[in-house]
């Protein structure tokens, strides 16, 4: 390319040396630039900067970095903890449990309390030793007692291990659920290697991982909060099962940067949401996503101790009918966004199709209902939320509609998470605006339905006799012959107005044309990375 | 040299009570930011038990003044701490963070230098249409937020042209190549928003110079344009240059935390914007340790080129 320096006689005299040194400069830029840095040819994408899409190595992007690295800490973060620490089973995209580090497992006698595992015999962790029933005990003893968002799923279990390949866990209460709960992402099934639990302080960003997954975090190629590698695990019992030499998964807070990466090839995929779905496509990345969560209001409570009036179910069936779920679902996830009635996802096995039609919106109806109760003038409840997530947004939206039927929503907005919590757990709020996951069923009931479920859910714990009932019912019926039963308890609770939950939200992932398996687990609403490959 | 000794001396004083003042006013606004970093460790929904066993165990529940006299007597050790959510060394993470920052701050301090004086002196010499509208572009400079600018350059030089990556940092060691075209971009954002206020100075400097006799005597004399300009007018022009250059680099710290998201850089602002959110008190005062000793040096460095080309500064 030409350069034009100064072609006329300036005050100076002659040609400038300024112009001169601009050329070569510019002719500097060209020569390494090659006339082209993103070819879209993989280099070693540990650093981030070059092109990553081949089958060498997986870019992935999160919003967050995650907040621990421990498989028994690790919030919802499980991209992060999931490459390099292999579970004892395995949830396919079908939502199939397949096996893991187990390759059989069983419940012993009756009613869902025993569970026992059968190891292979051909897993070691990454510092050679064997995966075995002791090593399997210890990992699962620490994630009970550890303290993480998941270790009320082995609460009170005593967990034994006879021998080299079996492991068995008596639980404290039924469990028809052990075998998805212990699979990938669910934390307290990753198993951690004895030298791992020798020092749990150990398992940071600082540390190489102590799993027996199919990759092992690198952190001499990882910096904290910017990118974290994973390189494939030459001792892994599957290579198979490895689609990528490398994985890489940077955080990325802003979507724009993330399109325009994904765009030149230094991303693969990354996950957002639908505001940048147009410019996404156009960037020829496809979306893809699955309703994981449901946002909407929670009536923390229901026996009217700090709030009389949600007492009565009619009042809160008529806070249901006031709401538009619809135009709200469009107005705040787009147009293909989802509105929600009932607490299942659309695509699980306890979603009731009777549910989902129950509060069409209907003012006059609200308004009747308010009457029958002896609210006809309205009333004024508190509620609080979290000023991120979106959960505001979703608040504001619906105190305005409840204000037309003459219900008024005193809002407070925490836009610190820990302090929000601390405001829920105290049970001092009536009712909030949240987003909870769309569980299974049988999560649902021990995490948000039951007097013994999360303070986050149910602060005053309140509680009903049948739902209880229904709940155990569901705790000692075989998985796969539950579906019935999960749609009487998320019909239950539709007919009871506990929630009015407004939409579905999704985790979207934008996925190039050069990778694909981006599918989503039932259980967690979530893709599993291990399955992404590239495009045949 | 006495006098650049004695600059020298005078600020290293007072650089020590600087440093403490900013650590003890970081410490008391990163404390005083609602949350617990138990709770960011173990999750939201984490057991309360269990969140306040750990608290109790970081000691997030010690007095302040005990917590930042032990944070205090280490770090005169050279021992910055363990970050509060990864455990890992505070000294580490600024070890795997710094050159990032400084390759940056250096480049768009190079890049604000060189095209705002030029700016500055082409405009004073021109004036007219040109002299205007380069007034008008320093201008709008100033008002472009630099994260808009940022994105608007990835957009066009990286994903249209294809000629810059969009995202992500190379070592230099890992490959120089890749090195520098990472950098590019960045120091482009951040050079071109901080040349504005360096143009205008220059251009008002220049031509305040260029209305004084010695000029007129200089140009009877015979001397050309050229080393009239280079020669003394500009050696003239410098001192309030280099001021607002200083000024500049400083505001680029600043400038560094939104560059370094924008582009997915691991340097010491995203590092600053993560501790932050988590409530990681070690790693904050880590980095605005750091900082504070970038902004001494920046400023030392700054004075000492002032006294050098200012020669009433060296004798008063």
């Amino acid at each position: 390319m030409a350069t034009r320096t100064n072609a006329r006689p300036t005050r100076f005299g002659g040609r400038s040396r300024a112009g001169l040194a601009a050329t070569a400069g510019v002719a500097l830029v060209l020569g390494l630039t090659g006339c082209g840095a993103n070819d879209g040819t993989s280099g070693d994408d540990a650093s981030g900067s070059a092109a990553s899409t081949t089958n060498d190595t997986l870019t992935i992007a999160e919003q967050n970095p995650p907040n621990n690295m421990n498989p028994a800490l690790a919030d919802q973060n499980a991209d992060f903890i999931v490459p390099a620490y292999d579970s004892l089973t395995y949830e396919t995209a079908d939502g199939v449990i397949e096996p893991g580090l187990a390759e059989s497992w069983k419940y012993v006698g009756e009613g869902n309390m025993v569970f026992e595992l059968t190891l292979r015999t051909d897993a070691v962790f990454t510092d050679g030793s064997p995966v075995n029933g002791a090593a399997v005990k210890a990992s699962l003893e620490y994630a009970r007692d550890a303290g993480g968002n998941n270790a009320s799923i082995l609460a009170g279990a005593q967990i034994t291990a006879p021998n080299d390949t079996t492991v068995s866990i008596a639980l404290a209460a039924p469990n028809p659920m052990m075998p998805t709960l212990l699979s990938q992402g669910w934390g307290v099934g990753d198993i951690i290697s004895p030298t791992g639990l020798a020092d749990p302080d150990s398992l940071t960003t600082d540390a190489p991982s102590q799993g027996a997954g199919q990759y092992v975090y690198d952190p001499e190629q990882s910096v904290a909060n910017d990118h974290y590698t994973y390189t494939a695990n030459p001792d892994y019992y599957d290579p198979s099962r490895q689609h990528y030499k490398t994985i890489v998964i940077k955080v990325v807070s802003d979507q724009q940067t993330a399109v325009n990466a994904a765009s030149t090839g230094e991303l693969d995929v990354f996950i957002g949401d639908y505001t940048v779905a147009s410019q996404a496509a156009s960037a020829g990345l496809t979306a893809v996503s699955q309703p994981s969560l449901w946002l909407g209001m929670i009536f923390y409570d229901r026996d009217g101790a700090v709030s009389l009036p949600l007492q009565s179910v009619d009042v809160r069936r008529a806070i249901n009918y006031a709401i538009d779920r619809t135009t709200l679902a469009a107005a705040l996830f787009g147009e293909d966004a989802l509105p929600a009635v009932e607490l299942a996802g659309p695509t699980s096995e306890g979603y009731s199709t009777k549910a989902a039609e129950a509060y069409p919106f209907d003012q006059d109806k609200a308004r009747e209902l308010l009457a029958e109760a002896g609210y006809a003038d309205g009333f004024s409840f508190d509620v609080i939320t979290a000023g991120f997530a979106g959960f505001d947004t979703v608040a504001k939206a619906v105190q305005a509609q409840l204000a037309e039927v003459g219900i008024t929503m005193n809002l407070t907005v925490e836009s610190d998470g820990p302090t929000w919590v601390g405001k829920i757990v105290s049970a001092s709020f009536p009712a909030g605006v949240q987003g909870t996951a769309t569980y299974p069923t049988f999560l649902t009931c021990q995490q948000v339905l039951l007097p013994t479920a999360s303070k986050v859910s149910n602060p005053f714990g309140s509680s009903a006799d049948e739902l209880a009932e229904l709940c155990q019912q569901l705790a000692q019926t075989d998985a796969d012959q539950s579906a019935d039963l999960q749609k009487e308890i998320n019909e239950w609770v539709v007919d009871n107005a506990w929630f009015a939950p407004v939409a579905y939200s999704s985790r979207v992932y934008f996925v190039r044309p050069e990778v694909q398996g981006v599918n989503f687990l039932e259980s967690t609403g979530i893709a599993n990375i291990l399955d992404f490959a590239p495009a045949s | 040299m006495d006098d650049v000794r004695n600059i020298l001396t005078r600020w290293v004083l007072s650089a020590i009570p600087v440093l403490f003042i900013v650590s003890l006013f970081t410490f008391l606004l990163t404390a005083l930011i609602p949350g617990d970093p138990g709770r960011t460790i173990l999750g939201l929904t984490a057991d309360p038990d269990k969140v306040a066993a750990l608290d109790e165990a970081l000691g997030v529940n010690r007095p302040l003044p005990v917590r930042y006299w032990d944070w205090l007597t280490h770090a005169l050790q050279g021992d910055l701490g363990n970050s509060i959510t990864s455990g890992a060394p505070v000294n580490g993470a600024l070890q795997d963070r710094i050159a990032v920052t400084l390759f940056l701050i250096i480049g768009a301090m190079v890049v604000a230098g060189l095209v705002g004086v030029t700016l500055g002196v082409v405009s004073a010499l021109r004036g007219g249409w040109l002299g205007r509208t380069i007034d008008g572009v320093a201008m709008f400079g100033m008002a472009i937020p630099v994260y808009w600018l940022g994105l608007v350059l990835a957009t066009v030089f990286a994903v249209r042209l294809r000629i810059f990556p969009a995202i992500g940092y190379t070592p230099l060691t890992e490959s120089p190549r890749d090195w520098f075209l990472g950098l590019v971009l960045p120091v482009m954002t951040l050079g071109l928003s901080s040349a504005a206020p360096v143009a205008k100075q220059t251009r008002d400097g220049v031509l305040t110079q260029l209305g004084r006799d010695y000029v007129r005597v200089l140009r009877a004399r015979g001397f050309n344009e050229r080393t009239i300009i280079t020669k003394h007018v500009l050696r003239n022009a410098a001192a309030p240059i280099i001021t607002v250059l200083g000024i500049v680099v400083v505001g680029m710290f600043g400038g560094s935390v939104l560059i370094e998201n924008v582009f997915v850089m691991p340097g010491l602002g995203g590092m600053a914007v993560s501790a932050a959110a988590a409530q990681d008190i070690t790693s904050m005062q880590g980095v605005a340790v750091l900082f504070t000793v970038f902004v001494i040096v920046v400023n030392l460095l700054i004075e000492v080129l002032y006294a050098l080309v200012n020669p009433k500064v060296r004798t008063s």
